[in-house]
């Protein structure tokens, strides 16, 4: 009976491990499938093997900057600017210090017209994430209160005690004003311009409303919402109007 | 039985219904009575319960020229019933005076031939009057008792050359209070590659004596061919006070209380426009540019190795329709000839609308490679477009650009970029544009993204920081007051104290100094200063008469044993560690 029991324990094991092992399989073969497309100019059918892959990674409830990254690429070559770069930026989401990721966003902000979107204080504060700033707060934050606490029990060189402070609550401060800025930044519901389109001056399908013509690529801020359109603000063109939702690519984490 | 009869007939009336489908036919204009420079709409409906709707056969008119304005159709189904009605519009433009009938139009629907009345038309000459510019009278407009509410359209040119702007303002004029936002549907501009011109403008002016409300849209026309084409009726739909002026009840009391809005359709007049081709011959380069333009030339590198890749940033600006304006890999080939290799441009444009004039910029990114290496210059690149106000053809020539390339270091220095299928020489090549593709993927679970978890424990090193400190505070509190301290902490010390003792020391004296150092704390006095006077003293008053005993005789035997250890060897120490315990925890108790 135990032998039996055994045996069956072996075999839910090994199917476990075949299964994932064909996945592993699947995913790399979509990977290595889309990547002969690419290269042959079949971009559109590469496309299509990439998002299978991300489609399959989100229903397991995982997530990779390169997939996102690669849909961006397929996106470029066929000319769908704005597709490309919203693939691009969901990718920087999730691996924000990837090179060739901010290498090709720069690329088509450049090739789009839309350098000048970020303020002078976003462009300084881009070296850094907003995960990365939080741990380094959190450190610093440590470092400080620690000294503190130290102070009250610890009858140590009173000398490195008050240098530890001193460093401690200056990065502490810097970072905590870093943290503050980053947090409004990201707490901004962020959306690439996906194709071109009006922008209405109310929420209404109305030639009356029509505004201005807004070019693909470009990034803005989600202000609100209504029935079908979404309030913007235009980082680039420092203009506020409605667009369709269909026209526009959330940029949150949640809509990976 | 019955069902099945009831159901026969149906089926029977549904059947004679559908053989017998009917439809009707009727034809109108605008104005019976028109001048030889104005137009006249003619629209013909046919209507039927059927969705194939047919043409109506148009007469021949000779005394007229006749354009189609296109059609529109509306289906309605009720009751599973289908009912569809086809508007066919027709602009006559009248090619003399007189007074002339639009015959019988007819439409053949199975068979069955359907006409129209007739229909007068007089021609009259244009006078001087009719030849200045008035609000046109508008073809199904709510008049009133006067033009409270109409729209106009028109152009700022009736001849243009392909591809040449036609500005098309719409304007809606109201004087009256609007009961709905009104619902505007622009004209047909079939024939016209079309960009709007914001923004839209609103302003009050006065039209013979009359203040009026005007909401204005511009439209860009750029003409795809050559010939006569119609600008068709713009449509304006509102809903307005239904109350008549003259009306006793047109007072605003009533009006707040009886107005129920009356829905009225306003539509402009169509618009003729003679497109004229462009001039012939054309000229070399030509590919179809109409405007004013200006041809600037840029490399995003000057110096670099054989092979390597660089940025052609060609920039057209100017006023014309810049989205249309092409510049194809053939012919940036021909302008650099065989020392580089020229791949597909990217382009992007920059388009302003001052003025409500289409201008800006498209500019093609050109991704370059030199084949030789040396000093190579990027010769005049010529753009040729036709310059509408000066009627010809005009070049606008950029500055040649001088590079120098170096024999390249490495056999093949491509980046990891795009790759192309080099036809001349079946080789691969990479370029410096966006980075190649990621060939390896690391994946990371969607949860790690979110940041909450880094934001909350921010909190941590604070609330510890906090702990410490209050802990300090109340400990500094307490020390405040020595005296009540030392008695407070007194037992919880000789406690630990008297469990540290061990048999092999000399444990009668160690239970007499934790005895006397716990009484001198009670007591608040030093330790020598403790003997059995001060004991009862202190405790007579404050312990049950069995507790004040008990402390006594523990103190007055301490004392014996402690000056007779002889006689200490013969006692059980765990025995007399307990006693002590419990005589100190009964004192503590009670106090």
């Amino acid at each position: 009976m135990s032998y039996k029991k055994l045996n069956m324990k072996y075999k839910i094991i090994i199917l476990f491990f075949l299964i994932s092992i064909s996945k592993i399989c699947l995913s790399s073969n979509l990977l290595n499938e889309g990547i002969e497309l690419y290269n042959s100019g079949k971009f559109s059918e590469a496309r299509g093997k990439f998002l299978s892959l991300n489609n399959e990674l989100l229903n397991k409830k995982l997530v990779s900057s390169e997939v996102l990254y690669n849909i961006g690429n397929c996106y470029f070559r066929e000319n769908k600017l704005g597709f490309a770069r919203y693939y691009y930026e969901l990718a920087k989401l999730v691996n924000f210090h990837d090179k060739d990721i901010n290498y090709n966003i720069k690329f088509i902000k450049k090739i789009t017209g839309n350098e000048a979107e970020e303020s002078f204080i976003e462009q300084i504060s881009n070296f850094i994430s907003f995960k990365e700033t939080l741990i380094l707060l959190f450190i610093f934050n440590i470092l400080f209160f620690g000294s503190l606490i130290f102070e009250n029990f610890v009858k140590m060189n009173i000398l490195k005690l008050k240098w530890i402070k001193r460093i401690s609550i200056l990065f502490l401060l810097i970072f905590l004003v870093l943290s503050i800025f980053k947090y409004n930044y990201e707490n901004q519901i962020k959306g690439i311009v996906l194709e071109q389109t009006d922008l209405l001056s109310a929420p209404e399908e109305s030639s009356l409303n029509k505004s201005v013509s807004i070019n693909e690529a470009k990034k803005v801020i989600i202000l609100s919402e209504k029935d079908n359109f979404y309030a913007v603000y235009i980082l680039q063109d420092k203009i506020q109007g409605w667009i369709r939702k269909h026209k526009v690519g959330k940029l949150v984490a949640r809509s990976l | 039985m019955k069902n099945k009869i009831c159901f026969c007939l149906l089926t029977i009336f549904l059947l004679y219904s559908k053989i017998f489908a009917d439809i009707s036919i009727s034809a109108s204009v605008d104005k019976n009575v028109i001048s030889l420079d104005e137009q006249l709409t003619l629209q013909v409906v046919v209507s039927g319960d059927t969705t194939n709707i047919p043409q109506p056969n148009i007469p021949n008119l000779p005394d007229f020229q006749i354009y189609s304005s296109g059609r529109s159709q509306s289906i309605s189904i009720i009751n599973g019933q289908i009912n569809s009605s086809v508007s066919f519009n027709y602009v006559l433009s009248p090619k003399h005076t007189g007074e002339f009938e639009i015959p019988p139009i007819s439409v053949n629907y199975k068979g069955k031939i359907y006409q129209t009345e007739p229909i007068k038309i007089k021609v009259e000459k244009t006078t001087s009057q009719r030849q200045q510019r008035q609000i046109p009278i508008q073809h199904n407009v709510y008049q009133g008792k006067q033009r409270n509410i109409f729209v106009e359209t028109f152009v700022d040119k009736k001849s243009a050359y392909v591809n040449e702007q036609i500005t098309l303002t719409f304007r809606f004029y109201t004087r009256i209070n609007l009961l709905s936002q009104p619902q505007y549907t622009p004209p047909d501009t079939t024939g016209f590659i079309t960009e709007d011109l914001p923004p839209q403008k609103n302003y009050y002016t006065i039209i013979d004596g009359q203040r009026y409300y005007v909401s204005e849209i511009k439209t860009a026309l750029f003409p795809a061919t050559a010939g006569k084409f119609v600008i068709g009726t713009a449509i304006v739909k509102c809903v307005i006070e239904d109350f008549d002026t003259d009306d006793f009840f047109s007072d605003s009391f009533f009006k707040s209380f009886f107005s129920s809005g009356k829905e009225i359709i306003l539509k402009s007049q169509p618009i003729e426009i003679d497109v004229l081709p462009l001039p012939q011959p054309q000229p070399q380069f030509f590919s179809g540019n109409v405007g004013k333009y200006e041809v600037e030339v840029s490399l995003d590198k000057q110096k670099l190795e054989q092979n390597e890749t660089t940025f052609l940033n060609i920039k057209i600006s100017g006023v014309g329709n810049i989205k249309s304006i092409t510049m194809s890999k053939a012919l940036i080939e021909s302008f650099l000839g065989k020392n580089f290799l020229v791949y597909d441009p990217i382009t992007s444009f920059d388009i302003k609308k001052e003025s409500y004039l289409l201008k800006g910029n498209k500019t093609f990114k050109v991704p370059i490679s030199p084949q030789v290496a040396g000093s190579l210059t990027i010769p005049d690149i010529k753009f040729v477009y036709f310059n509408p106000y000066t009627k010809k053809y005009e070049t606008a020539i950029s500055k040649s650009i001088t590079l120098d390339v170096l024999p390249s270091t490495k056999q093949t220095q491509f980046a990891q970029q795009k790759i192309f299928q080099d036809n001349s020489q079946s080789k691969k090549l990479e370029l410096e544009d966006i980075r190649y593709l990621k060939t390896e993927i690391k994946t990371r679970s969607i949860k790690s993204l979110n940041t909450d978890f880094y934001l909350i424990i921010q909190i941590i090193p604070i609330l510890c920081w906090l702990s410490v400190r209050t802990y300090k505070l109340y400990r500094e509190h307490r020390l405040k007051d020595i005296k009540k301290y030392r008695a407070t902490i007194a037992f919880k010390i000789a406690k630990k104290e008297i469990k540290k003792v061990k048999r092999d020391e000399d444990f009668i004296e160690r239970f007499y100094d934790i005895v006397a150092s716990y009484l001198s704390d009670k007591i608040g006095i030093s330790k020598e200063a403790v003997n059995i006077e001060e004991i009862k003293k202190f405790f007579k008053e404050k312990l049950t008469e069995q507790t004040y005993k008990e402390i006594i005789s523990l103190w007055e035997e301490l004392n014996f044993y402690r000056f007779a250890p002889t006689k200490a060897k013969d006692i059980n120490f765990s025995e007399w560690r307990q006693k002590i315990i419990n005589v100190l925890q009964k004192v503590e108790y009670e106090i």
